[in-house]
């Protein structure tokens, strides 16, 4: 491990432990420890941390189900880096995500004018800046947007998360809000690597459910001995660790395919296989927590109610199984081990599917 | 909290196991028993001379017994592309993965030498005799009885579920050599044989499985005699050696590929034309086949670091034999009866027919489900 990748490590243990979560919303004085410490501002680059370093910050975020948009943050980063900016303070967003939601400007007399729709953006009311992919006469630009001016939707998923909505009508835009998109980044580039940060959060709260629902096993005492020491209950812990140790595996196997290539057929099946085994592991912990972990008191659930939604972002199971079911199908039976093996720098295609 | 998740650490490959890869996927290309159908179980002596040739049958052990002083992730390479491409390994893949291993750790000087080069030519072939009658999952009740006499030993008893015994050409048998099976001694009093299978003395009697097929057999073993040469390690240290063994025998590709050809042709089937829900079912097994060919490569790259990962390995088997289960049962579901009748040569329906019936075997042979996730327990500190 990397002396910067421990640091990191260090920091976001300590602003983590300072802040533990409670209740529902936005953890301001955690966001504001991690603004401070540099954790919001982090890019992959040749100096500095790397995917890795930065993936295994959203790891140990996922694992506590801190509620603050650093994987967001963190992606509005990157696209500012490519752009050529500097970081930009704040809690930022990033998009377009779903399906029909676009971003259009029209150029008028001094600037430009925005139209259109994001929707379910994590923690939106709580961001000073958009950046965002928009197309002005069909091209396409990098939009860095304050965010003051504009109105957002209130809205929530069901882990309680914010989830706000911007619909733009002729919002105004500067001049020198606009930048020539990076080389290289759609709307599919900021998609997969919302999709990659989400796997990775997901891996680390299904590990927690793992520690939770063992530490539950060894505590609890039925039958005059701890729940631990039933075979069933092993089994199901067993295949409880089963579902941590495969999220955490394709995590780190997609973070390692994107450093190297695209990695989008890594990604694809990380975020599908990740997806799974998170419905299997809430399901897994919540069985063995009887009906303590049924409450809105115990601790399971922040993790388990996310695990829940986060399998919805950026892409949901069947949306990737399919963009990979098709990709495999067109290179054929023959090539299908060769594309599982060593998927770093092949194109997904594309869905028609509108299942995000 | 003390971290109770077992640790999988992402093995990369470097240009070594790139180029070998390539190597392996050539010769592959020219033999004419990888037909896109033939399955691994197949028993093909032919094609495991022509492997061993190439240098790949014991290719981890030292030069000087044959092998090729090639590290664990390199072998794990090579396994990877002979089960993907569905290549008769049969005959040598038990010396391979198991046998020689075993010698290597555990046998005297001698049996190495004699042995482990002629396994490493692909023409010694090994079956295992555990299992018996009264003895399954609980390994250490076994009955066959070894017992000393002039220059070695006399064994009698009966092992049952021994695939390949009808073929092989050696046996590892694992049997009591202290009377009784009392507690106290389940675990020390019990010691591994080599067979040689021409012996005097053994019957083998065929089992035909569910799919019809001839793989498992019962050996009768009446008063055969085995020298103190052929003995491996040290008599009441069969326990411990044969735990090792069995991680040998976890978490490879055969552990999840076997049954690869037919998701290939699936995958075939789907290129001429499938809808959305066909495409999202292929990439479902496909995403999940991709997370569990990582996990396995890292207990490879594990065991080359010398570590000892037990409950990495029984995992990984575990999810391996429940995605192999799952293979044939989505692909029937997805694939209408109507649809699944093609052309009269197309193989499909009857790799999809055979995979079904071999499917309940995957979370058995080799250590069940129920042990494999025992051992992970106790991986987790729960025993």
């Amino acid at each position: 491990m990397s002396e910067i990748r421990d640091l990191l490590q260090d920091t976001a243990a300590r602003l983590l432990a300072a802040h533990p979560a409670r209740g529902e919303g936005f953890a301001a004085p955690l966001w504001d420890g991690l603004e401070a410490a540099g954790l919001t501002s982090m890019t992959p680059g040749a100096e500095g941390p790397d995917l890795a370093d930065i993936a295994g910050v959203i790891h140990m975020i996922g694992r506590h189900a801190a509620a603050v948009p650093l994987a967001e943050t963190l992606i509005a980063q990157w696209l500012a880096t490519l752009a050529g900016l500097g970081p930009l303070p704040g809690v930022l967003a990033c998009g377009p995500i779903l399906e029909r939601d676009h971003l259009t400007l029209t150029r008028v007399a001094r600037g430009w004018r925005l139209s259109g729709q994001l929707r379910a953006v994590p923690f939106g009311r709580h961001c000073s800046t958009l950046v965002a992919l928009a197309h002005a006469a069909g091209q396409p630009q990098l939009l860095i947007l304050p965010l003051a001016a504009a109105t957002a939707i209130p809205g929530e998923n069901a882990a309680g998360e914010p989830r706000d909505s911007w619909h733009f009508a002729d919002h105004p835009v500067a001049d020198d809000a606009l930048y020539p998109a990076p080389q290289g980044v759609d709307r599919d580039w900021i998609l997969q690597r919302g999709a990659l940060l989400r796997s990775v959060a997901m891996a680390g709260a299904i590990a927690r459910t793992l520690e939770l629902s063992i530490r539950y096993a060894g505590e609890r005492q039925q039958f005059g001995r701890p729940l631990a020491k039933f075979q069933v209950i092993q089994q199901m812990l067993a295949q409880l660790a089963g579902c941590a140790a495969l999220a955490t595996s394709a995590a780190d196997g997609a973070v390692a395919a994107a450093m190297t290539g695209g990695g989008a057929i890594a990604i694809a099946a990380a975020k599908a296989s990740i997806g799974a085994a998170a419905t299997e592991a809430a399901a897994l912990a919540h069985q063995v927590h009887g009906a303590m972990g049924f409450t809105r008191e115990h601790e399971l659930h922040r993790l388990t109610r996310r695990l829940w939604v986060w399998r919805e972002d950026y892409g949901a199971e069947a949306y990737w199984q399919l963009r990979l079911g098709r990709t495999l199908a067109e290179r054929g039976g023959h090539a299908l081990w060769s594309t599982l093996a060593e998927p770093a720098s092949l194109r997904l295609a594309d869905s028609t599917y509108n299942g995000q | 909290m003390t971290a109770v998740n077992l640790r999988f650490p992402h093995q990369h490959l470097g240009p070594v196991e790139r180029g070998l890869r390539q190597d392996v996927r050539a010769f592959l290309a020219t033999r004419p028993e990888i037909d896109g159908i033939g399955g691994p179980e197949r028993w093909n002596r032919e094609f495991s001379r022509a492997l061993a040739a190439q240098g790949w049958v014991g290719m981890t052990w030292p030069a000087r017994y044959g092998g090729r002083d090639r590290s664990s992730l390199e072998r794990h390479i090579v396994a990877e592309e002979l089960f993907a491409a569905g290549a008769p390994v049969r005959a040598h893949w038990v010396a391979d993965r198991q046998s020689g291993p075993l010698l290597l750790a555990f046998g005297s000087e001698a049996q190495k030498q004699r042995f482990l080069p002629q396994m490493a030519r692909g023409e010694l072939s090994f079956c295992i005799g555990m299992s018996e009658p009264g003895s399954g999952s609980d390994l250490a009740s076994v009955r066959t009885r070894a017992q000393a006499v002039a220059g070695g030993w006399q064994i009698t008893g009966t092992k049952l579920w021994t695939s390949n015994a009808h073929r092989a050409d050696m046996m590892i048998l694992f049997a009591r050599t202290t009377a009784g099976s009392a507690d106290a001694d389940r675990h020390t009093g019990v010691s591994q044989f080599m067979l040689d299978m021409t012996a005097p003395g053994i019957t083998v009697r065929p089992i035909l499985n569910l799919a019809g097929e001839h793989d498992f057999n019962e050996v009768h073993l009446e008063a055969v005699f085995v020298p103190d040469a052929m003995v491996i390690g040290n008599i009441g240290d069969g326990w411990k050696q044969v735990t090792r063994e069995l991680a040998h025998e976890r978490s490879s590709p055969d552990r999840y590929l076997t049954g690869f050809n037919l998701l290939c042709r699936f995958c075939d089937r789907l290129a001429a034309g499938a809808s959305d829900t066909q495409l999202t079912a292929l990439g479902e097994l496909a995403a999940r086949l991709w997370a569990v060919q990582d996990m396995s490569r890292s207990v490879a790259g594990m065991l080359q670091q010398g570590e000892r990962p037990d409950a990495q390995a029984a995992l990984v088997k575990d999810l391996g034999a429940t995605l192999e289960q799952a293979i044939p049962e989505i692909i029937r579901q997805i694939l209408p009866l109507a649809e699944r009748l093609g052309a009269p040569d197309d193989p499909l329906p009857a790799m999809l027919e055979r995979s079904t019936h071999w499917a309940p075997a995957y979370s058995l042979r080799g250590g069940t489900r129920e042990v494999l996730r025992g051992i992970i327990a106790r991986g987790l500190g729960l025993r």
